[in-house]
């Protein structure tokens, strides 16, 4: 290996610890021990290392139907985003010129509309509607593709399609669901597979909207529930952790997993 | 669209349908109406939770035609945020714990429904038969509006196992700021000669509700006028001496942890490990401490300066006037602030009861559990004065708050702390209502 | 049998249209009504508890003369001024680093994105633990080391700079993004800048960085508006706005303002004031794109 081939995969390998450090600390610090004391020497595992934190964390709190109701939010939330947002997306590449700037400008006039000054109003419209306290709150977003900017990635990954094959599904007689389905979206898959994966983590991930929109502990997710867990045991920094680690795995591993997923049906669409 | 004939299996099943809903609904009719459901919501630490749990269970089981839903939220001062959020959304609990420093505003935006005359009506107890104290602080313009559960007081919660290591006597029923302090620096120690403090004296929060008993008690006012307050009087020259000798406990004396190490693990954790030696809070934290099985702990009171002074602490019932079922509400509150339902919440050790006849009972004072000198409490009594109470109260401590975190800290001069919180803090006064008409 | 079509009697650019239905309703429904109401409520009191009464511009003034307003105005800006260009900076040489084939690559990309799909919340707590003071790994690092380490997030002067820290870790979106444009750059550039003999700073300089320009400026664009406006659910929880107010922000402010105080009227019109601030800064971006020549077309979603 030449010296600028292997200074460039040291430096690789550095990024790549780097990067890992915080999750592995946090790991590592939920390991400790209940009541052993709080670390003041750098290490890697806590003297006495155990996962009785883990078990804790469902005493504390019904974390169980919190999973449940963080799993029910995504898989409601990421199909009707993928579909919303492709189906703009795709209205908007097969748009003539001039339409389809104005509708860019409008995605990004709405993308810099801040959050927050939705918050208020939009309790009061759940109100109205009667949302207030239900997992719709939560997945309200998801009715309008969740973010323009994943409409605009699926508008970048239709137009990319060269309008020849577009109107050859025309004159095939496939309509416009059909050209969806069969045609533009098999061609954006990774397109697709990355909107899933943001949205996934986007949902999952949501702390303003249970803290807005819900009341009872019922539906509440998993990120209030760290909340709620921080103030009640403010100082247990293993307990918090377990449940911030607890919190984090199903993205993580779900990302871990998505390429080997990946990679098979890929290899089953060309045999 | 073509229509076929459904299937015989089916055709059988459609057939069922309208007799089984038939029977569902006899079914329903014999077994009575449903139970009326009352949401009931308090705050507090997971041993505070399992307190109420205890009396809505209590409760719960002895009535069939009411029944308590509990829920909780963690944090104190989040919980008026939470409420303020229902009552716009228009579905409140119908039953809220609520602290005398915070209830104000609801009182005043009539969401409560005046508890008094139900008070009135019940034969289980009357107005007399609990400490003015508490049903005075829930008293807004000449009405009742909840129902106290409690007459806490701040106090001393020690470490008597470390005490007795260092050889000093347990704290006596009176003592002084000098003693407090010099005992705060004899239990300060680096245990194992490294540098660093190991063993904190003294843990407390450098808030505005902590420092107001030490203010009195130097004999100075926190306000200037007690029913219609218009500013903090912490530049006057005993609030200001009191604020001096609170900030010195850490800037001076050493004996409270730093912001450094208060933040990497809070003074109350600390005692609880036993490496704190005394800590101030109200009875709120015992339920907590009672967990505590690797040193013997008990409670002490206050110090005295020029005089002797408490500070009130009490929760009420407060009952939404949106609640669709007063009565069956009613129900509720009443068990839980009669002699039953008070010696539950007593035995639980969360309260300081508000009813005269359970604070001095047997199931408060000698409980078989830790603290041994419960008396302290009652003692209180007599002497323990109250913040104002007014719609903005909670505001007004936020700020003075943050400004005598700062001098704890020493961030700023005692005395620009205290000006600045008497500046900031004087909009909130311009906009307040208060208790008196 | 059906044939996908949505309705026999429309016309295909019609129908085409009616796919963006769902989007458009949304939009209205979720964001415009919405953010209108808000925006109108500037001019009102409201306390969501009584109707509301008009105020004219007394919101504006309120907020104006109120210094803490002034001062989330000077944080939101000074964790965007440096943080979000050390961001992209750093997204895009990540990207570079990683752009040819190398043993364990995927590994080490994954890496890198890894920190970005960990959840805020839970984000933020683990980072609560890294920095604390006493007993967090970082400073005992840093002790290790000799350094005498801060306070973080409780030292005002240090604690815009620990979610500075923080936020480079969650690169993760920029990374690809910048990693996909690379790839789409044509190679036969940059090999024949080899050939000729440049260096790979040259390269980099005068080749890759004019072509990657349009993606980098959407990038900061878009790290500007997430900096700026969601970076609530971290200092909620980590600072609470605090320490003194060190790490107060525009969300914060008005958090505070409608939800704590329930002053919506005020809160309202600090909103304004943040999208106008946007808007600003949107403009100043792309101002400074035309001086430099990059395109700011519609191709810069395509590429």
């Amino acid at each position: 290996m030449s010296f600028k081939a292997g200074s460039r995969a040291l430096l690789r390998l550095l990024a790549a610890l780097l990067f890992l450090l915080p999750l592995l600390w946090m790991a590592s610090a939920s390991l400790n021990a209940p009541g052993d004391p709080l670390p003041t020497s750098l290490r890697l595992l806590p003297p006495h290392p155990t996962l009785a934190n883990y078990g804790r964390i469902f005493r504390l709190l019904p974390l169980g139907r919190y999973t449940l109701n963080s799993l029910l939010v995504v898989a409601l939330a990421v199909p009707i985003t993928l579909v919303v947002s492709s189906w703009a997306g795709l209205g908007m590449a097969r748009l003539p010129k001039p339409a389809q700037r104005r509708w860019i400008t409008l995605s990004l006039a709405v993308l810099m509309v801040p959050g927050i000054a939705l918050w208020s109003t939009r309790f009061l419209l759940y109100r109205e509607l009667g949302w207030y306290d239900t997992v719709w709150a939560l997945i309200a977003p998801a009715w309008m593709g969740t973010s323009p900017f994943y409409v605009l990635m699926f508008y970048r990954a239709f137009r990319r399609i060269p309008a020849a094959i577009y109107d050859a599904a025309h004159l095939d007689g496939a309509g416009v669901l059909q050209t969806w389905w069969l045609v533009a979206l098999p061609m954006a898959r990774m397109t697709a597979v990355a909107v899933a994966l943001l949205t996934f983590v986007f949902y999952w991930g949501d702390f303003t909207s249970p803290l807005l929109y819900l009341r009872s502990g019922e539906h509440a997710t998993l990120p209030v529930a760290l909340q709620t867990l921080q103030q009640l045991s403010r100082s247990d920094w293993a307990l918090v952790l377990a449940a911030a680690v607890w919190t984090t795995l199903v993205p993580v591993a779900l990302f871990l997993l998505l390429p080997l997923l990946f990679n098979r049906r890929q290899k089953r669409s060309v045999s | 669209m073509i229509l076929h004939k459904p299937d015989r299996p089916e055709l059988l099943r459609a057939r069922l349908i309208l007799p089984f809903f038939l029977f569902l609904l006899v079914l329903a009719a014999c077994a009575g109406p449903a139970p009326t459901e009352v949401s009931f919501m308090v705050f507090g630490d997971p041993a505070e939770y399992n307190a109420y749990k205890e009396l809505v269970d209590t409760f719960n089981a002895a009535h069939a035609d009411v029944q308590v839903t509990l829920t909780h939220v963690p944090s104190a001062s989040e919980y008026r945020t939470r409420l303020v959020t229902e009552f716009a959304a228009g579905s409140p609990p119908d039953i809220s714990l609520m602290n005398y420093r915070r209830f104000a505003s609801f009182a005043a935006n009539d969401m409560l429904e005046p508890i008094g005359p139900f008070l009135a009506q019940s034969d289980l107890m009357g107005l007399e038969d609990f400490y003015p104290a508490a049903t005075e602080a829930f008293t807004w313009q000449g009405a009742l509006m909840c129902l106290p559960q409690n007459i806490s007081s701040l106090v001393v919660y020690y470490n008597a196992d470390l005490f007795a290591a260092a050889g000093l006597p347990e704290p006596p029923d009176k003592w002084t700021w000098d003693d407090f302090r010099q005992t705060a620096v004899a239990l300060t120690r680096d245990l194992d000669g490294d540098g660093t403090i190991d063993q904190y004296g003294l843990g407390m929060e450098p808030s505005l509700f902590r420092l107001a008993p030490f203010v009195w008690q130097n004999g100075g006012p926190l306000v200037d006028d007690d029913a219609r307050p218009t500013r903090l009087t912490l530049t006057r020259p005993p609030a200001l001496e009191a604020l001096q000798w609170f900030t010195d406990l850490h800037n001076v004396y050493g004996v409270v942890p730093g912001r450094e190490a208060e933040a990497s693990q809070d003074s109350e954790s600390r005692f609880m490990a036993g490496t704190t030696a005394m800590y101030l809070n109200s009875r709120r934290g015992v339920p907590t401490y009672r967990e505590i099985d690797s040193f013997r702990w008990d409670v002490a009171p206050l110090p005295n300066g020029r005089t002797s002074a408490g500070i009130l602490h009490s929760d009420a019932f407060c009952l939404s006037r949106t609640t669709a079922d007063k009565e069956a509400a009613w129900q509720f509150i009443e068990f839980a602030n009669s002699v039953a339902g008070q010696t539950i919440l007593a035995a639980t050790g969360r309260t300081v009861p508000s009813l005269m006849a359970v604070a001095e009972s047997d199931a408060f004072l000698n409980p078989g559990q830790p603290p041994s000198r419960a008396q302290v409490y009652l003692d209180n009594a007599p002497i323990m004065r109250r913040v104002p109470i007014m719609t903005t109260w909670q505001e007004i401590e936020g700020v003075a708050d943050e400004e005598i975190e700062r001098a704890f800290y020493g961030d700023i001069a005692v005395a620009d702390a205290a000006r600045l919180a008497t500046q900031r803090t004087e909009e909130y006064f311009l906009r307040a209502d208060f208790n008196a008409p | 049998m059906s044939n996908g079509r949505l309705h026999p009697r429309l016309s295909p650019s019609a129908r085409w249209r009616l796919l963006l239905l769902p989007y458009a309703l949304g939009v209205i429904v979720l964001v415009i009504v919405p953010a209108a109401f808000s925006f109108a409520l500037a001019f009102f009191h409201y306390d969501a508890l009584s109707p509301p009464v008009w105020a004219g511009t007394l919101n504006f003034v309120l907020a104006y003369t109120d210094e803490l307003f002034l001062l989330s105005i000077r944080h939101s800006l000074a964790l965007i001024l440096i943080p979000v260009p050390l961001r992209v900076a750093g997204a895009f040489l990540l990207a570079r680093l990683m752009q040819r084939n190398g043993r364990f690559l995927n590994w080490f990309r994954t890496a890198v994105y890894l920190p970005s799909v960990v959840p805020g919340a839970a984000f933020a707590l683990a980072w609560l633990w890294i920095l604390n003071p006493l007993y967090g790994p970082l400073n005992l690092l840093l002790s290790a080391l000799g350094f005498a380490p801060p306070a973080w997030l409780v030292d005002p002067d240090w604690a815009r700079p620990a979610l500075a820290l923080m936020a480079l870790w969650q690169i993760g979106e920029g990374f690809i993004v910048s990693l996909a444009a690379l790839y789409d750059m044509p190679a036969e550039l940059e090999d024949a800048a080899r050939i000729d003999g440049a260096g790979s700073w040259a390269t980099l300089r005068s080749i890759v960085l004019p072509l990657i320009a349009p993606i980098l400026l959407l990038l900061t664009f878009r790290d500007v508006i997430f900096t700026f406006q969601e970076s609530f659910t971290q200092i909620y929880l980590l600072t609470q706005g605090g320490p003194y107010y060190a790490t107060y922000t525009m969300p914060l402010f008005i958090y505070e303002q409608g939800f704590d105080l329930q002053a919506f009227g005020v809160a309202s019109a600090a909103m304004w004031v943040m999208y106008a601030i946007t808007g600003l800064i949107v403009v100043a971006l792309v101002v400074i794109a035309r001086q430099w020549n990059i395109g700011t077309t519609e191709e810069t979603f395509v590429l």
